[in-house]
């Protein structure tokens, strides 16, 4: 046994090139296997992993934003839940940005999370006291504000919360599991829920208010802002599906003081499990499975490189197996010595996967924000070698059985390989030549997104950009027409918009012309922007676009074609339908009038195909809930901050401003996000290419050297080289044409999909091109140098 | 006398000569004329099948000069000494060298593929008259795993006519056949030669090697006696 390992190793020193491929990519498929593996427990239960009761028990109560997330709830709201006859219990976990002091210092805007007292035992947390009174005693303080202390020990003193300065102690740090929760934005403290009324600040202004009145408004605000996320467990026998009968968001009225919430047209959003962000959730789930699919490629691409490998093997060594069953060897023995000698290749990818993952798991895991325990990535590291065996079992036993089955051993003197192996190898190179396309038309496709960016931004007003928003939710919002009236009256011009220029979250809504039938309607995003706004940005067909937005809505060309309409006078008769036109300030149902066509606006940095849209007149919103957002030339910048600021200060503490900046430096950080991404597709895409454009290159020498009898057989009947190179090329090419038409159908199944993540856009004429011409100089140089490498021997030694 | 075929002068090859220099042959010079019907022998090892792929232009000499039909080789390209191959010689190799994967006819056919001379529609023609001389005008559709040795280096000669060669090489084309199918080959062979073809036949057997009109003997890769 022994021996046969060792003599493995001996075959293996012979293919040292082949060998180092084949760790590479086995590793690389190893080290996501386990990362797949370790991460998946954590991402596809629906309560975190430290939850051990049932996910179907529980459900997270929010609400749902205009985004599709959740967002936070009210007390209210989930004092409505709980009276329903299928909540056995339920509790909530919030955060407010308060004002704490510690001895004589203190800290004002801070992130605090509360919990209900129940929450801790509810969720299994045993890093926090169960004893509700003690609890309530108690804070919880973040590593990072532990680490930034400076003063006496930290732990031990008291901290005194709000106005009232309610006083608790800090006990502790808070436990790694609340931190890592993606919705819970870095939070400094944490303490008991029944500190939130204490912990909310209101600014009641100087109106002498009685202290009953004050302490009753404080308790409704406290009722009706959203600011927390409810967790709650059923009764035996009920679903998640029972509480969807709730009804929608209240408005209460009490004694003169109204209160609105601000989202009392949102639905209550039901999450069955436990996940405070189950759209960021989401946005993991979909990384793990682009790494799973990487994964699946990777072991695709070693077991056809393993393939290779043992073809071209099991052709040179057929006289020794010969030999070896000769004296008396039976092929299961011949089996296990080739499994044997594998081992050296299984043991090295292990070995530098295990590096390679514990190196990843380092610095993803800590960006991701998923827990890892050690058993999963055991686990993960016995399926990984499994898988490995598996595929390596799968491409030695392949080749050899097929050698055996044609009994070739009784007539080793024949060089030719069997036609099954021939097959084998076509399969191969038509399998590498399709990977290596994929792979290179991913990278370009990438390259000339990036490449579009950059167009983009040179293209980028030079612009700077605030955003003026409500920093409670206690108000009736922005009002719109006096704030667009005022900003009118500006003696420079100024943009204003319902979402930021550069990579804006947009509402698609679905939109249809002539009929209000949205099934089959297109997607199309909504911005409602001011009559200035296309003037600003300077776009084509703009001043018209100006003048006639108060007519009706502003489409794009992007748009136009989506909607199947041609731009042409007629355009301007058809009346449109948009399910979601109350985001534009229309009613349901109403028939729109398209008022105006632009060229397609340059500001949706990372896509790169033109985005559908639809303008609205942002007079026609009476108030706004959300942010706006405002754009001036640059030499104006400072007068508008000014004006602003004024502004604040005189409608008081509830209003704030931001200064986001000059647009093409906010163009500039998404173009790095998207610099990093396309690195790492370049390079995922480049090390894919060589593994394939390699192991093609050892196939197409393998195939060549099971043909090299008959090559030398007809060079000693008179035929020229070329004429060989010539068969070469047409076994080549029919092969490219083949992996051409799998490449094409991947891609277009897959394209939609892949444009929408990643932005790239695989069909590019420039992608295709490129990869095209850089595929056909691989193959033929290595054709080439394949078809030398056999050439170069006396045609005497080919006939041998 | 008939007019010079083939003629070395001082042929050498050395083998490997970075490494272990392998002197396989130490300066060949001989003549074989048209018509002639020459057997090489000597010891295993002595340096034959060299002398005789040299010849046959499948390796190349490491010095000295080889004319062939009057053109000298090291003046040739790779594309000449293709066509010579094709039009001037035939080989008969021991393990006979068919393609496996073609039948009798396609293999035997296989050389015209690569010959101008011969119109396309004269191929089944002559295929099958070389393979009536060799007798075995049924087998043309059998593949050469359905023949027996004997009968799979008949097709190898019916291979190496087909074009007309002005001279036959065979690397011991019986020596992997019992004596009584050896002695069928040779007759064959000695057919042939009586029809014209210049042979030179490499052997083990003294026996064969008597019946041809000269025998040429190597010994450690030099010409002993050219009787
Ligand atoms: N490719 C090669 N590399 C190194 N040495 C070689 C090579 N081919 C032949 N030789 C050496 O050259 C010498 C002559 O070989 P050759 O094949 O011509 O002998 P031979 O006379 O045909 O023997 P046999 O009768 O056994 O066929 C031998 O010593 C052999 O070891
Ligand atoms: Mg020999």
């Amino acid at each position: 046994m022994l021996s046969d390992i060792r003599y493995g190793w001996r075959q293996w020193r012979q293919y040292a090139a082949q060998m180092a491929l084949l760790v590479i990519g086995f590793s690389v498929f190893t080290g996501l296997m386990m990362l797949c593996v370790a991460t998946a427990p954590d991402l596809f239960k629906k309560t975190p992993t430290w939850v051990t009761a049932n996910d179907t028990e529980y459900v997270t109560i929010g609400l749902r934003s205009h985004e599709g997330h959740m967002s936070q709830t009210t007390l209210a709201n989930l004092s409505t839940v709980n009276a329903h006859p299928a909540v056995k219990d339920s509790s909530f976990l919030g955060t407010v940005v308060a004002s704490f002091r510690i001895n004589d210092q203190s800290f004002n805007g801070e992130n605090v999370v509360f919990m209900q007292d129940q929450l801790p035992s509810l969720l299994g947390i045993t890093a926090i006291a169960r004893d509700p009174i003690q609890f309530q005693q108690s804070a919880y303080v973040s590593e990072a504000f532990l680490a930034n202390w400076q003063g006496p020990e930290l732990i031990g003193q008291t901290v005194l919360l709000g106005e009232s300065e309610t006083p608790v102690k800090v006990v502790d740090t808070i436990p790694q599991s609340l931190v890592s929760q993606p919705g819970l934005q870095e939070p400094v403290l944490l303490v008991s829920g029944s500190h939130f009324s204490t912990l909310l600040t209101v600014d009641f202004g100087d109106a002498p208010l009685p202290d009953a009145v004050k302490a009753r408004a404080r308790h409704m605000i406290m009722q009706e802002t959203p600011n927390l996320y409810g967790v709650v467990t059923l009764r035996a026998g009920f679903s998640s599906a029972d509480l969807a009968d709730l009804s929608k968001g209240r408005a209460s009225k009490e004694e003169g003081i109204s209160v609105r919430s601000g989202t009392d047209s949102m639905d209550f959003y039901l999450h069955q499990g436990i996940d405070f962000t189950p759209h960021a959730t989401n946005a993991l789930k979909r990384q793990w499975w682009i790494m799973l699919v990487m994964c699946v490629v990777f072991a695709v691409l070693n077991v056809l490189n393993l393939l290779t490998l043992s073809i071209n093997q099991c052709i040179q060594r057929r006289a020794e197996f010969a030999t070896r069953v000769a004296v008396g060897a039976t092929p299961a023995t011949i089996q296990k010595q080739l499994l044997l000698e594998q081992l050296p290749l299984v043991l090295t990818c292990l070995g530098l996967a295990l590096i390679l993952t514990l190196a990843s798991l380092a610095g993803l895991v800590a960006y991701w924000g998923v827990h890892i325990d050690v058993m999963t990535l055991v686990l993960g590291a016995v399926l990984s070698a499994l898988v490995l065996l598996a595929a390596v079992s799968l491409s030695v036993l392949l080749p050899f059985s097929l050698l055996a089955r044609r009994q070739l051993f009784q007539r080793s003197r024949s060089q030719e390989a069997g036609p099954m192996q021939r097959r084998l190898g076509h399969l191969n190179v038509v399998a590498q030549i399709a990977f290596a396309s994929l792979a290179l038309l991913f990278a370009f496709a990438m390259l000339t997104q990036q490449w579009q960016l950059r167009q983009q931004q040179a293209a980028a007003p030079a612009a700077h950009e605030f955003s003026w928003s409500r920093s409670d939710n206690v108000n009736n919002g922005i009002d719109i027409k006096a704030f667009l009236n005022a900003v009118d009256g500006l003696p420079y011009a100024v943009a204003v918009s319902s979402k930021p220029f550069a990579n804006p979250d947009t509402i698609a809504s679905s939109v249809n012309a002539e009929t209000p039938n949205y099934d089959d309607g297109q997607g199309i995003n909504l911005i409602s922007v001011s009559s200035q706004y296309f003037d600003f940005f300077n776009i084509g067909g703009g001043s018209a676009a100006s003048a006639a937005n108060r007519e009706g809505v502003v489409l794009n060309h992007a748009a136009l074609s989506a909607l199947n309409l041609r731009n042409s006078a007629a355009v301007f008769e058809q009346r449109l339908f948009i399910r979601e036109g109350d985001e534009l300030g229309y009613d349901d149902e109403q028939p729109i009038a398209i008022a105006a066509v632009v060229e397609n606006l340059p500001h949706f940095g990372f896509l790169n195909r033109e985005v559908a849209m639809i303008y609205g007149d942002l007079a026609r919103l009476h108030s706004i809930n959300q942010t706006l957002y405002l754009y001036v030339d640059v030499i104006h910048a400072a007068a508008l901050r000014q004006w602003l600021q004024d502004r604040q200060q005189r409608q008081g503490q509830l209003w704030q401003f931001d200064d986001n900046g000059l647009l093409i430096e906010q163009m500039e950080q998404m173009n790095q996000d998207l610099n990093r991404l396309v690195m790492v597709s370049v390079l995922v895409a480049v090390l894919i290419c060589s593994l394939s454009i390699t192991s093609l290159f050892y196939q197409l020498s393998g195939l060549l050297q099971m043909r090299q009898r008959r090559m030398g057989v007809l060079l000693a009947v008179g035929a020229r080289s070329y004429q060989l190179f010539g068969q070469l090329l047409t076994l080549l090419l029919a092969l490219t044409v083949l992996a051409m038409a799998v490449v094409f159908i991947t891609v277009t199944m897959m394209n939609p999909r892949l444009s929408l993540m990643m932005g790239a856009d695989m069909l590019a004429p420039a992608a295709i091109s490129l990869m095209l011409a850089i595929l056909v100089l691989l193959l033929l140089v290595s054709a080439a140098v394949a078809f030398m490498r056999i050439m170069r021997r006396p045609i005497r030694q080919l006939l041998q | 006398m008939a007019a010079v075929l083939l003629k070395t002068e001082n042929l050498t090859k050395v083998f490997n000569p970075n490494r272990v220099p392998v002197h396989a042959l130490r300066g060949i010079s001989l003549t074989i004329h048209e018509g002639e019907f020459v057997a090489i022998s000597g010891k295993s090892g002595c340096g034959k099948s060299t002398l005789l792929s040299i010849l046959g232009l499948l390796d190349t000499p490491t010095s000295g000069q080889y004319q062939l039909c009057g053109a000298d080789l090291a003046q040739l390209s790779g594309y000449q000494k293709a066509a010579l191959r094709n039009r001037h010689i035939g080989w008969v190799f021991q393990n006979f060298n068919l393609i496996n994967d073609m039948t009798v006819a396609e293999n035997v056919m296989l050389p015209l593929k690569y010959n101008q001379a011969w119109p396309k529609s004269t191929y089944t023609e002559r295929v099958n008259k070389v393979l009536n001389d060799v007798g075995l005008d049924d087998k043309a559709g059998a593949y050469p795993s359905e023949l027996s040795g004997g009968q799979q280096q008949r097709v190898a000669i019916a291979r190496a006519l087909i074009t007309e060669p002005d001279i036959l090489l065979a690397d011991e084309p019986t020596g992997n056949l019992d004596s009584q199918t050896e002695q069928a080959i040779f007759s064959l062979l000695s057919d042939l030669h009586r029809r014209g073809v210049t042979i030179l036949l490499v052997t083990h057997s003294r026996n064969l090697a008597q019946q041809c009109q000269r025998i040429l003997t190597i010994s450690d890769g030099t010409l002993v006696d050219a009787e």
